[in-house]
């Protein structure tokens, strides 16, 4: 390299950012939390690597671990109070040769589950009834 | 000289940093995928929140509050009957304390138990839009009311103030609210039993399209599924002229001459009958899918 010659000077933020609009926001963002951050890496907790690193790996995972149960965690509601049920009914597979054979099976299935549903149907709704409520108030 | 705008002084040959470690271009990515998760985390949480609210999460809410009412309740009349024993001041506004604990609850019961409603009608397969909209115009207006009404209580009220606010809700639901919560649990009952009727309909229509291209490729006979077609027809119009005569009767929950309690059995015992007609639905299509069977 010539001796005359200044090597490069490393790209000031705006000229990183030119652009890129996800960049300059990211940009801005920095230019906005630098003085928190420089009196952060100023602290004792932040320049004791041994003690910042394997706190910051911890939250790191936990916030990891959430997200993995947001994504993929069962989202079933939790256990309710048992509902009446339609006594259970086994249903008879019945072989048939002919190509209708499965379109008659999936329809007697379709039957018997509307036949269960029939027999469990309480028309008085008794469990939605209304609360018992005293509206005689005075003493 | 470069200056950086935090006042870090570095000379034009040493780079510019922003931290000590790692690269400028390793910390960028970082930065941006933490950007990244944070965004997904929030869109998550809120999706979590969104997705919980069901009927049956509605009715665990209402047993709840079921649950909330009846202690403040046992609490209220305790503290009453310790004050009419003796009427002395510190009793009184124990009582008074109690009193509004309770009616604050009491408003809040109610509001929750319309919304268990709703949350029910609105997992009704035999209603259409249109008369789950009907319904809900009638049933949202009244849990507004109570939430309103629960807050204007105020903590500072003296116990007359709060008997004539208890009254006026017992006006409200006796009134208003009571016919609404009738004629919406008679209309749970109407749809389930129309989802029912609806789904044997599409089964009918089924088997039928499976005779007719039986009998056109001549593996079935057309006796006697053209008389059966014909009983099966006829009780599904049964089913139909039924519902409208239940439907006739609900309509005196809102009327002058009739107990709102004894118009709601009225419909429903109307409404009864149609399960034995759907039963004999069941049985006649069940029937048509052996004959079909042992035909072919």
């Amino acid at each position: 390299m010539n001796d005359n010659q200044q090597p490069n000077p490393v790209p000031t933020p705006t000229e990183v950012t030119k652009g890129n609009p996800f960049n300059e926001i990211i940009a801005k963002i920095k230019l906005f939390i630098s003085p928190f951050w420089q009196r952060f890496t100023q602290t004792k907790f932040y320049t004791n690597k041994k003690i910042f690193y394997p706190i910051a790996g911890m939250f790191g995972l936990m916030f990891l671990i959430i997200i993995l149960g947001l994504l993929f965690g069962n989202r079933k509601p939790m256990v309710v109070r048992p509902t009446p049920t339609p006594t259970p009914i086994t249903s008879e597979v019945i072989e048939s040769p002919t190509p209708k054979g499965d379109a008659l099976s999936v329809i007697e299935q379709k039957l018997l589950d509307l036949k269960s549903q029939i027999d469990s149907l309480d028309i008085k709704q008794s469990r939605l009834q209304p609360p018992s409520m005293d509206f005689k108030i005075s003493f | 000289m470069v200056k950086w705008k935090h006042g870090c002084l570095q000379n034009s040959y040493a780079p510019v940093r922003f931290w000590s470690w790692p690269p400028e271009t390793m910390k960028t990515t970082a930065f941006k995928i933490i950007l990244v998760v944070s965004a997904l985390f929030l869109v998550l949480t809120n999706r979590a929140k969104a997705q919980a609210f069901d009927s049956n999460k509605a009715y665990q809410d209402y047993q709840y509050s079921l649950g909330v009412y009846q202690t403040s309740y046992s609490a209220y009349q305790a503290s009453k009957d310790f004050y009419l024993k003796s009427p002395t001041l510190t009793l009184k506004e124990d009582a008074r304390k109690k009193t509004l604990a309770m009616l604050r609850d009491r408003d809040q019961l109610i509001s929750v138990y319309i919304t268990m409603l709703r949350m029910n009608i609105l997992g009704v397969k035999g209603l259409s839009n249109d008369e789950k909209n009907t319904i809900f115009g009638k049933l949202d207006p009244e849990v507004k009311w109570y939430q309103d009404h629960k807050s204007s209580y105020q903590d500072g009220d003296p116990l007359e103030t709060l008997f004539t606010k208890s009254t006026e809700a017992a006006d409200r639901y006796k009134a208003t609210t009571q016919p609404i919560i009738y004629e919406t649990l008679f209309n749970i009952s109407l749809g389930t039993e129309v989802g029912i009727r609806m789904d044997h309909e599409e089964i009918y229509t089924n088997l039928k399209s499976i005779v007719d291209s039986g009998v056109a490729s001549g593996k079935l006979d057309m006796n006697p599924f053209n008389r059966w077609f014909s009983d099966i027809d006829t009780t599904i119009s049964q089913l139909k002229i039924n519902d409208d005569k239940a439907k006739a009767k609900i309509v005196n929950v809102y009327g002058q001459y009739y107990s709102i309690v004894g118009s709601y059995n009225s419909g429903t015992d109307t409404l009864a009958t149609s399960l034995t007609s759907l039963s004999e639905l069941n049985r006649f299509l069940t029937e048509v899918l052996t004959s079909i069977k042992n035909q072919q």
